[in-house]
C-alpha cells in the first residue's frame, strides 16, 4: 500500500505540475497580450518586461505546486476516487495513524483488503491519473503566440520617435536632386526646428546655424551661413532680438527673399498648409513695403509686403507676431536682420 | 489474520442468510428488507408505513422467527391506554388476604414489538412508548422496569384512513433510526406470493437463522465498523445541509425546510451506514452507505414550511433535491 500511495503521489504531483505549466501559458498569453496592446499603443514594451513578467507567472505556479505537495491522505482520497475505493486507502491510511483497535477484526480486515487493492490498482495509475490533454494545451499556446507576434512588431514609442526622425532628417541641407518646393507643413516643421535650434544656439551664433535654404529650401544654394532667427516665441526684447540675428556673415541674403517669394508663390493654390497668415517678402530696395498692407497670404499666389515701419516694430516686439504663422515670423527675423545689415551698410 | 477475516465472512453470511430468509416471506420486497435489517441491527426502531395488506405484520413475525427473538405485538386503538402498552400494577392477594401490587408487564416486555397503526392511538398513549424506545425501560408505579435486551420497536401506520388518527409528534418521529416505506408488489412478486402464502403461513415454517447471542454479537461486529474522517465530514455535512441556518444549508433547505434532521439523525445514519458497510463486504463505511441511507434516515425528520407544503413540494422532493446536492459537491 505504501508504494502504491508513492506511486499516486509521484503521479498526482506531475500532474499538478503539468495543470500549472498549462495555467502558465494560458496566464502567460493574457498578460502578453495585455503587454502587446500596450506595445502597439502606448509605448514599447522591453524584452525584459515581457521576460520579467513570464518569469514572475512561472515563479509563482511553480511554488504553488511544489508547496502543495499531496500527502499521504490526499494521495488516498484521490486514489478511492478515482478507483471506485468506496474509502478504503483512506480508511486503511487513518488505521495505519491511530493505534485504536489496533487488534479489531475490522482493522486488520480494512488493512488487508487495502494492500490487496494496492497491488490490483498500481498498473492502472497512470492510466486512471490522467494529465491535461494535449490539445488543450496546444489551444493555450494560441493567445502566447500571438503575443509574441504583436510585442515583435514596432512599438508605439518606436513609431513616434520614426516621425522624429523624419522631422530631423527633413533639417539637413537639401541634395541638387531634390529641388522641388516642399509641401507647406514641411516648411512649417522645418521653420519651427529653426526657431528652436536658435533658442539653443543663441551663445553660439556661428555654431551649426541653419541656412536660408533651410527656409527657402528651394532655390538657395549659396554658402552663407545662414542668418540666426530668434526664436519669436519668446520675447526677445529690443535691440537684443536685433542683436541675436546679427551673424558673422555680412552678406545680404536679399536675393534668397525674391526665390523665397518664388518659392512660396510655386506652391499649389492646395497647399496643406492651412495658415491664412503668410507674408511674403518682396525686396523692392531698400524697404519692404506690401502691397494691400495686410499680412495675410492668401495662397492663391499674390504677393503681400510688409512695410518697413511694421517689421522694425516687429522686431521690437515679435509678440506681435504672434498670430502669424511660423513662416512669416521667419520671414519677418530674416527682414530684422535684413535691416540690420543695412543698417550697417549705410553707417 | 486469517481468524480476523473469517470473522467477516461469517458476519456476512449470516446477514444474507437472514435477508434470504425473509424475502421468501415478503416476496419482491429486496431493498425494504435490507433496509430493516440495517436499521435492526443498528439498534434502531423502525416505522413501516404502507397500505394495509401488503405484509407488514408477517414481516415483523418473520424477523421476530429468523433471529428467534419475542414477539409482542400492540394493536392500537383511539381507546388504547397507555397501560396497555407498558403495562400496570394490579392487586394481587394471597391465601391470607393481603393484597400486594404486582407489576404485569405490557406487550413492550419483548425483544421485537409491533405496533400496528401508530397513529391511530392517542397521543397519550404514543408518549408512553417514547420513554420505551429511547431509554428502553417503563416507569410504572415509580418504579422503573428495564426491557429487555435487545429490544426493537417496528411501529406501522397506513397512508389512507387518516380520519381519526393522531399525527406521531416530531419528538417521537425522531427515536425511530428509519421510515421504511412499503411499495405495492408487482406482478412477479403477487405470482410468487401465491405460491408462498396462498395455503399456509410462510411464517410458521421458519427457523430461526440466528440466536439471540448471534444477534448480539452482529450488533457489536456493526460497532466495530470503521468509519474515516472524510466520511463523518461528509455525513456532518448532509445533516447540516437540512439545516437552513447551517453554514452548510443548501438553497433548498433554506428556501423549503423550516426544522431539520437533529443530531440524532447523525448518528442513526453513521450506525446504519456501518451495517451496511457489512453486507457489502466492508469493514469500513463509505459516502456511498451514508447516501444510500439517507433517504429512509431523513424522510421523516424533517419538516417543511406550511408554504411550501401547499406548493406541492413533499419531505421526498426536498431531500431529493438536497441529496443531489451532497452528492455532488462530495464527488
Amino acid at each position: 500500500m505504501d508504494r502504491f500511495l508513492l506511486a499516486v503521489r509521484r503521479r498526482l504531483w506531475s500532474i499538478r505540475l503539468a495543470e500549472a505549466g498549462h495555467r502558465m501559458l494560458w496566464y502567460s498569453g493574457i498578460a502578453l497580450l495585455a503587454l502587446a496592446g500596450i506595445h502597439r499603443l502606448i509605448a514599447a514594451v522591453t524584452m525584459a518586461l515581457v521576460l520579467a513578467v513570464v518569469g514572475l507567472l512561472a515563479f509563482v505556479l511553480l511554488f504553488r505546486v511544489v508547496r502543495q505537495r499531496p500527502s499521504h491522505r490526499q494521495c488516498a482520497v484521490h486514489a478511492d476516487r478515482v478507483f471506485n475505493g468506496y474509502a478504503l486507502m483512506t480508511t486503511a491510511v487513518e488505521c495505519r495513524n491511530t493505534s485504536e483497535n489496533a487488534d479489531s477484526f475490522a482493522v486488520k480486515t480494512v488493512l488487508r483488503q487495502a494492500n490487496d487493492a494496492a497491488a490490483s490498482w498500481s498498473p492502472e495509475i497512470s492510466r486512471r491519473l490522467r494529465r491535461t490533454p494535449t490539445s488543450t494545451t496546444v489551444l493555450a499556446i494560441i493567445p502566447l503566440f500571438v503575443a509574441l507576434v504583436l510585442l515583435s512588431l514596432p512599438g508605439a514609442r518606436f513609431n513616434a520617435e520614426a516621425d522624429r526622425s523624419t522631422a530631423d532628417s527633413a533639417r539637413l541641407p537639401a541634395t541638387d536632386k531634390d529641388t522641388s518646393p516642399h509641401p507647406g507643413t514641411d516648411d512649417v516643421a522645418k521653420l519651427r526646428r529653426i526657431i528652436a535650434d536658435e533658442t539653443t544656439t543663441n551663445a553660439h551664433p556661428s555654431d551649426g546655424q541653419p541656412s536660408t535654404t533651410d527656409i527657402f529650401p528651394a532655390q538657395h544654394n549659396e554658402t552663407e551661413s545662414a542668418p540666426e532667427i530668434s526664436n519669436l516665441a519668446e520675447p526677445a526684447g529690443g535691440t537684443a532680438g536685433i542683436a541675436s540675428l546679427a551673424g558673422n556673415d555680412d552678406s545680404l541674403p536679399g536675393d534668397a527673399i525674391a526665390r523665397s517669394t518664388d518659392s512660396l508663390n510655386s506652391r499649389p493654390a492646395e497647399s496643406s498648409f492651412q495658415s491664412s497668415e503668410r507674408v511674403e517678402l518682396q525686396r523692392t530696395g531698400p524697404t519692404l513695403s506690401t502691397g494691400t498692407g495686410s499680412n495675410t497670404y492668401s495662397g492663391d499666389g499674390q504677393r503681400r509686403e510688409v512695410r518697413l515701419p511694421e517689421l522694425v516694430r516687429a522686431a521690437a516686439a515679435p509678440d506681435s507676431l504672434a498670430q502669424s504663422t511660423v513662416l512669416s515670423r521667419a520671414q519677418a527675423a530674416y527682414a530684422r536682420r535684413y535691416l540690420e545689415q543695412s543698417g550697417k551698410s549705410n553707417d | 489474520m486469517t481468524e480476523k477475516n473469517d470473522e467477516l465472512e461469517s458476519v456476512m453470511r449470516d446477514l444474507h442468510a437472514l435477508e434470504t430468509q425473509l424475502n421468501r416471506v415478503l416476496v419482491g420486497q429486496q431493498q425494504l428488507i435490507r433496509q430493516l435489517l440495517i436499521a435492526v441491527f443498528a439498534g434502531g426502531h423502525v416505522l413501516l408505513e404502507g397500505l394495509p395488506g401488503l405484509g407488514k405484520t408477517q414481516l415483523a413475525k418473520a424477523l421476530a422467527r429468523s433471529l428467534g427473538l419475542d414477539l409482542g405485538r400492540v394493536q392500537c386503538t383511539p381507546d388504547l391506554l397507555p397501560a396497555d402498552i407498558t403495562g400496570s400494577e394490579i392487586l394481587l392477594s394471597d391465601k391470607a388476604g393481603t393484597g400486594t401490587l404486582q407489576f404485569r408487564p405490557g406487550p413492550v416486555f419483548a425483544n421485537l414489538v409491533l405496533v400496528d397503526e401508530i397513529n391511530r392511538a392517542t397521543p397519550r398513549t404514543q408518549s408512553a412508548l417514547l420513554e420505551a424506545m429511547q431509554e428502553r425501560q417503563v416507569t410504572c408505579g415509580g418504579e422503573r422496569h428495564v426491557l429487555p435486551e435487545p429490544f426493537w420497536i417496528i411501529a406501522t401506520q397506513n397512508p389512507i384512513e387518516l380520519e381519526g388518527t393522531y399525527p406521531l409528534p416530531e419528538a417521537q418521529l425522531d427515536r425511530f433510526l428509519c421510515k421504511l416505506l412499503l411499495p405495492y408488489p408487482e406482478a412477479g412478486s403477487l405470482d410468487a406470493l401465491l405460491d408462498t402464502s396462498l395455503d399456509q403461513e410462510p411464517v410458521d415454517q421458519l427457523n430461526a437463522v440466528c440466536s439471540v447471542e448471534r444477534t448480539r454479537e452482529l450488533h457489536r461486529a456493526a460497532q466495530q465498523v470503521l468509519v474515516a474522517r472524510d466520511v463523518r465530514a461528509g455525513a456532518i455535512r448532509l445533516i447540516l445541509a437540512t439545516q437552513k441556518d447551517s453554514e452548510y444549508a443548501s438553497a433548498t433547505a433554506r428556501q423549503h425546510i423550516r426544522y431539520g434532521a437533529s443530531p440524532r439523525a447523525l448518528l442513526s445514519i453513521i450506525r446504519a451506514a456501518r451495517v451496511r458497510a457489512l453486507f457489502e463486504g466492508r469493514a469500513h463505511v463509505a459516502f456511498e452507505d451514508i447516501a444510500a441511507l439517507a433517504r429512509p434516515v431523513l424522510r421523516h425528520r424533517i419538516l417543511l414550511h406550511t408554504s411550501s407544503a401547499l406548493e406541492g413540494n413533499t419531505e421526498r422532493t426536498v431531500l431529493e433535491q438536497i441529496l443531489e446536492e451532497w452528492v455532488q459537491a462530495n464527488q
